[in-house]
C-alpha cells in the first residue's frame, strides 16, 4: 500500500499518490472546520469566526481563546465526533466535568486545530503528481495526532464498534460507507507505520 | 484497540510494570475504544509519562484485554494535567478519587 511512513536519514517521510493526499486533505479540513466551529462555544463567547479560513487564522484563533479562557463551555458537546475527541473527564461528577472542560477544552481544541492546519500545509491543493511528505519531531506530533483524531472522526461518523470487521466485510458492494471504511482502515495503517517510523 | 497482532517483548516481569497507589489520593483510567492502535497506546504512554517500553506496553494490553487500566496516581491537578494530555493525543481517559 502506498503512504507508508519510514524513518530516513532525512526525517520521517512517505509519500502519497495525488488521490492519497487529496483524501487526506478532505478529511483534515471537515476536521478542522468541525474544531474552528468549537471555539468560543461557551457563555464568554469569543469571536469565533475571528480569522476564520484564512492564513491568519491560528494566531487569531489564539487571541480569541485568550479572551475566553476563563469561561469555556461546560457540557459534552452535541456533536458525537466532538464529544468523542472531548470526553468528560469526570463521569460521575457533573459539576466538576464542566470546571475541567471549561479550563481545559479551548486549549484542546487549538492544539487540535493547529495540528490539522501543520497537516494541510504540507498538502497542496491541486498537486498533479505524488506528494512527498518529510516529517520533523514537530511534524510527526502534528501528523499522528490530527490521523488519530481524523480515525476517530471517521469510526464515529461509521459506528465502528471493537472486533467488527466480519460486519465490514460482509457490506454490500453498493453501501457508500464501504469506501469510507477503506479509508478508515488505510489511515490506520499509515498511522501504525509513522508510530513505527517514530518509536 | 485495534491493529496487526503485537507480541510485546517476553521480560523479566518487573514489580513497576503497575502502577501502585501508596498515598496518592487521585488516579487517572484509560480506557479502551475500537479505533486507537495498541501501538499508538504504548507510544502515548511512553511518550508522556516517560514509561518503559515494557511497562507501556503492559499497562496497553490491560487496557485492551480488561477494558481500562490506571495509568498514573497522584495529586487532584497532576491527574487533571494527564487526562487533558490522554484527551490530546486522542486517547479516553477518566479521573477519580482512588478508593
Amino acid at each position: 500500500m502506498s503512504g507508508e511512513f519510514e524513518r530516513t536519514p532525512e526525517g520521517v517521510v512517505a509519500t502519497l499518490t495525488p488521490l492519497e493526499a487529496a483524501l487526506l486533505r478532505q478529511f483534515v479540513s471537515e476536521l478542522r472546520m468541525l474544531l474552528e466551529a468549537e471555539v468560543g462555544a461557551g457563555d464568554g463567547g469569543g469571536d469565533a469566526e475571528a480569522g476564520a479560513g484564512n492564513g491568519g487564522a491560528e494566531a487569531d484563533l489564539f487571541a480569541s481563546i485568550s479572551e475566553i479562557d476563563q469561561d469555556g463551555p461546560v457540557i459534552l458537546p452535541d456533536d458525537p465526533v466532538l464529544a468523542r475527541l472531548l470526553p468528560d473527564a469526570y463521569p460521575d461528577d457533573p459539576e466538576s466535568a464542566g470546571d475541567f472542560r471549561r479550563f481545559t477544552q479551548d486549549r484542546l481544541v487549538a492544539r487540535k486545530y493547529a495540528a490539522c492546519g501543520a497537516v494541510l500545509a504540507m498538502l497542496p491543493e491541486q498537486e498533479d503528481g505524488p506528494v512527498r511528505v518529510v516529517l520533523d519531531d514537530d511534524g510527526v506530533r502534528d501528523w499522528l495526532g490530527a490521523l488519530n483524531d481524523v480515525r476517530l472522526a471517521l469510526a464515529t461518523r461509521l459506528g465502528v464498534e471493537q472486533d467488527d470487521e466480519d460486519y465490514w466485510e460482509e457490506l454490500p458492494d453498493d453501501d457508500p460507507r464501504g469506501a469510507v471504511h477503506e479509508i478508515y482502515r488505510w489511515l490506520g495503517w499509515v498511522q501504525e507505520t509513522l508510530v513505527r517510523s517514530a518509536s | 484497540m485495534t491493529g496487526p497482532t503485537l507480541t510485546p517483548e517476553r521480560t523479566k516481569v518487573v514489580e513497576a510494570d503497575t502502577v501502585t497507589t501508596p498515598d496518592l489520593p487521585w488516579v487517572t483510567i484509560v480506557w479502551n475504544d475500537p479505533v486507537n492502535l495498541m501501538s499508538y497506546v504504548s507510544y502515548v504512554f511512553q511518550s508522556h509519562f516517560g514509561y518503559a517500553k515494557e511497562k507501556a506496553e503492559k499497562l496497553m494490553l490491560d487496557v485492551h484485554r480488561l477494558g481500562k487500566a490506571v495509568v498514573s496516581a497522584g495529586s487532584r491537578e497532576e491527574m487533571e494535567r494527564d487526562v487533558e494530555a490522554m484527551h490530546g493525543y486522542g486517547l479516553w481517559a477518566t479521573m477519580r478519587k482512588d478508593s
